[in-house]
């Protein structure tokens, strides 16, 4: 077990572990979080398992008829949204490092992200 | 204690459905004296309170159980605007807004619940002792 | 310490659930997540471990005695006893 001290705390915590475009919970997870950064909420976003593939840079939807994602995503600092975990295991499994990312997150272990949760007041699950 | 349950599970979709669940832990949470202090639905949720839907006989039927559950506990229920217009749920407003002569639209949101934005979802999980997540 | 939904038989889903779950957390079976229980049996030693009786019985299922199945209830007393909830699906 990690010390607990060191890992932050956050009243609204955001789990993302879809991927971008296979269901809509990417799409609506991500509109949940830009509504609590323009409620200056004190929160943190988790990319882990499939929705690390949310962080996954060069996402060009414009013949898939869709809306881009990565666009979407990369508004998020702009909201005061600057807390963004990636799991780091899940990125081994995906042959994925954070140079393929467009936004900076910082990887964290799966008890790192065990604590994060057991220590926020709220979890969304997306 | 005071919950808020967000719901994203349609009563009939590709997943098996956890609407059935929400349902009935929120009967269940209520009668043991517990609080709701919002339900919201979300995504594929807001088919929960679509009045359009029929229900074949003697099936449970979902989206009038919520209501009625609604309408008993006075409890606060909010569809979130943007996922029910997606998916074709309407109040009379957004009907009004949105009908064309050549769009015949139906306002076939359930009383009792109300469409609005993910402002009422960020509030209800600051307000709540608890938030759980039916999907 | 976090009661952990699983709602789906997703693989990926327990597969995430189980890497980060401490061992005093408490992991409630509903939907098809109880399908879960039934295919891995090593789960059901893991301590805490819950599901909801009327879905188990609803898609025939017998599971490991270790599992506390449970009613809709004990599932609101446990996500009251429990904080935060965590749902995976």
């Amino acid at each position: 077990m990690e010390a607990q001290t060191h890992i932050a705390q956050y009243d609204l915590l955001f789990i993302f572990s879809h991927s971008p475009y296979g269901s809509s919970l990417g799409r609506e997870g991500l509109e949940a979080a830009l509504a609590a950064g323009a409620f200056d909420q004190n929160m943190a976003i988790i990319f882990m398992g499939e929705g690390l593939w949310q962080l996954k840079s060069e996402q060009d939807t414009a013949s898939a008829q869709r809306k881009n994602h990565q666009k979407m995503t990369s508004a998020l600092p702009m909201f005061g949204i600057d807390a963004l975990y990636a799991q780091a295991s899940g990125l081994d499994e995906r042959q994925l490092d954070l140079s393929d990312f467009y936004l900076a997150a910082k990887p964290v272990s799966d008890a790192t992200i065990g604590v994060l949760i057991r220590q926020a007041k709220q979890v969304l699950s997306f | 204690m005071l919950f808020t349950l967000v719901i994203h599970a349609a009563p009939h979709s590709l997943l098996g459905s956890t609407a059935y669940n929400a349902y009935q832990f929120a009967q269940c949470l209520l009668q043991e004296g517990h609080s709701i202090h919002r339900l919201f639905f979300y995504g594929e949720g807001v088919h929960n309170l679509n009045a359009q839907a029929i229900t074949p006989q003697g099936e449970f039927d979902l989206p009038a159980a919520w209501q009625a559950l609604i309408t008993q506990y006075q409890l606060d229920s909010v569809v979130c605007i943007a996922a029910a217009l997606r998916r074709g749920v309407l109040d009379d407003n957004e009907q009004r807004r949105h009908q064309t002569a050549q769009r015949a639209l139906a306002n076939n949101l359930l009383d009792g619940s109300e469409l609005s934005g993910l402002g009422q979802l960020i509030d209800a999980t600051a307000h709540s002792d608890r938030t759980i997540t039916f999907a | 310490m976090t009661l952990h939904i699983v709602s789906q038989n997703n693989p990926l889903a327990l597969k995430n659930c189980l890497a980060v779950a401490a061992a005093d957390d408490a992991l409630m079976f509903i939907n098809d997540g109880v399908y879960a229980l039934a295919t891995h049996a090593a789960l059901a030693k893991r301590p805490l471990i819950y599901a909801l009786e009327e879905d188990i019985k609803a898609r025939g299922l017998t599971l490991s005695q270790t599992v506390n199945r449970i009613h809709y209830r004990q599932f609101v007393a446990l996500s009251c006893e429990y904080n935060p909830v965590q749902s995976w699906y």
